[in-house]
């Protein structure tokens, strides 16, 4: 593509950056698996784009901040979509503040990341890689500022394996998925992931007993269900 | 303002008031005697809205309308009924103020013969938003203060355009 960069490659597609329609831009392009059959390929790809971008809009309609979208080419099997520029991961973003010590002060955050969630489920929306690096911080005035929390948004990302499913099995292992994730990425993890359920309990008041009691039953499991009988 | 590299073309946007002549216009513009997409704009609060619907139906490479003109409008509308879009974006008698939207290939040279046609004043395009309807925008795109709460506008209102052909809001 031209007048784009490659900035990460994926097991099922390729970021690439730059400016479209005057706009910055991230191109996400889901390649070729060469070792499907063609034809099977084709109509995938188009299902999963698909997929991607209803669940981006079915999250601005629940009131979640999603990138905006550009264009949904099927032919170039790309989605083009705003790159944010004034922001960083969840992820960078609490390594930061635990490196200074101040972790106590993000109850907050981690309150609010719980709201989104919680609206994400109430709204049937799993995510499916609930990840702190798919969540990013976002500062609302265009400025390389993340100091305070009411100057800042939070954007929910990458809805590469998202669907619209209302059991509390998917939503259940969409906690655990996350808490895995906070496990291995954040020293500080055990603190954080209570006050995530807070604020998610407090969102989704007529479901989240339901969630956790699956989420507690896929803990002791694992994400995968036993297929036995 | 630029468009897809495969678009070979380029967007020339116009903005008018206290045109005269909406009904000549209006004729023309059916007859198919106006190379251009002419709409109200009330429903456009910034260009990049025109431009992403310009855009898909440029990219794509078949059209639902019978012109790439036509394509426009009906790209703009949330709706999938060409008719009602076409009603809700395009321009009626009443319109006063009018957005010019013309494409222009490499090389090209402006068409003047059509903007002279236009019996109006040319105000700058920086003036879009004043004469913009925020709430008229909201209600045409179903955009409720759920969303515009947390979401910039504008991310609603391409991320729809982008996504009309595939979803229903």
């Amino acid at each position: 593509m031209k007048n784009f960069e490659l900035i990460k490659q994926g097991a099922e597609a390729k970021l690439y950056k730059g400016i479209y329609l005057g706009q910055s831009t991230i191109a996400k392009e889901r390649f070729i698996k060469n070792y499907r059959h063609p034809s099977l390929d084709t109509n995938l790809t188009k299902e999963r784009i698909k997929a991607e971008s209803r669940a981006l809009m079915r999250c601005k309609i629940a009131g979640i901040r999603t990138p905006a979208i550009y264009l949904v080419d099927f032919k170039r099997r790309t989605i083009f979509m705003e790159y944010l520029e004034y922001s960083k991961t969840a992820k960078d973003f609490i390594e930061d503040y635990t490196k200074l010590g101040l972790i106590k002060e993000l109850s907050q955050f981690f309150y609010e990341i719980g709201n989104l969630l919680g609206k994400l489920h109430e709204n049937n929306i799993i995510h499916g890689d609930l990840t702190s690096s798919n969540i990013l911080v976002v500062n609302k005035n265009n400025e390389h500022n993340y100091d305070s929390l009411s100057e800042l948004d939070l954007v929910a990302i990458d809805f590469g394996l998202a669907h619209i499913e209302s059991n509390t099995e998917d939503k259940g292992v969409d906690l655990y998925v996350l808490e895995r994730a906070l496990l291995s990425t954040h020293s500080v993890a055990e603190e954080i992931f209570p006050k995530i359920l807070e604020g998610y309990k407090k969102q989704y008041k007529n479901g989240s007993r339901e969630v956790f009691l699956k989420y507690e039953d896929v803990k002791a499991r694992g994400r995968k269900r036993t297929m036995v009988g | 303002m630029d468009l897809d590299p495969e678009a070979e073309c380029k967007l020339l946007l116009k903005l008018f008031k206290n045109v005269k002549n909406v009904k000549e216009i209006k004729d023309q513009l059916i007859k198919g005697e106006l190379k251009c997409c002419i709409m109200k704009p009330t429903l456009i609060l910034d260009p990049i809205q025109v431009v992403v619907a310009a855009n898909k139906a440029l990219v794509n490479e078949k059209l639902t309308t019978k012109t790439i003109y036509t394509e426009i409008l009906f790209n703009l509308s949330p709706t999938k009924n060409i008719s009602k879009s076409l009603q809700t974006f395009g321009i009626d008698e009443k319109d006063e103020n009018l957005l010019v939207i013309t494409l222009l290939k490499e090389g090209d040279k402006e068409d003047t013969d059509l903007f002279k046609k236009i019996d109006g004043e040319e105000v700058s395009l920086d003036k879009l938003k004043n004469y913009a309807d925020m709430n008229l925008i909201k209600r045409t795109y179903k955009i409720a203060d759920k969303e515009t709460n947390v979401t910039p506008i504008l991310n609603s209102l391409v991320s729809r355009i982008a996504t009309k052909d595939f979803l229903s809001f």
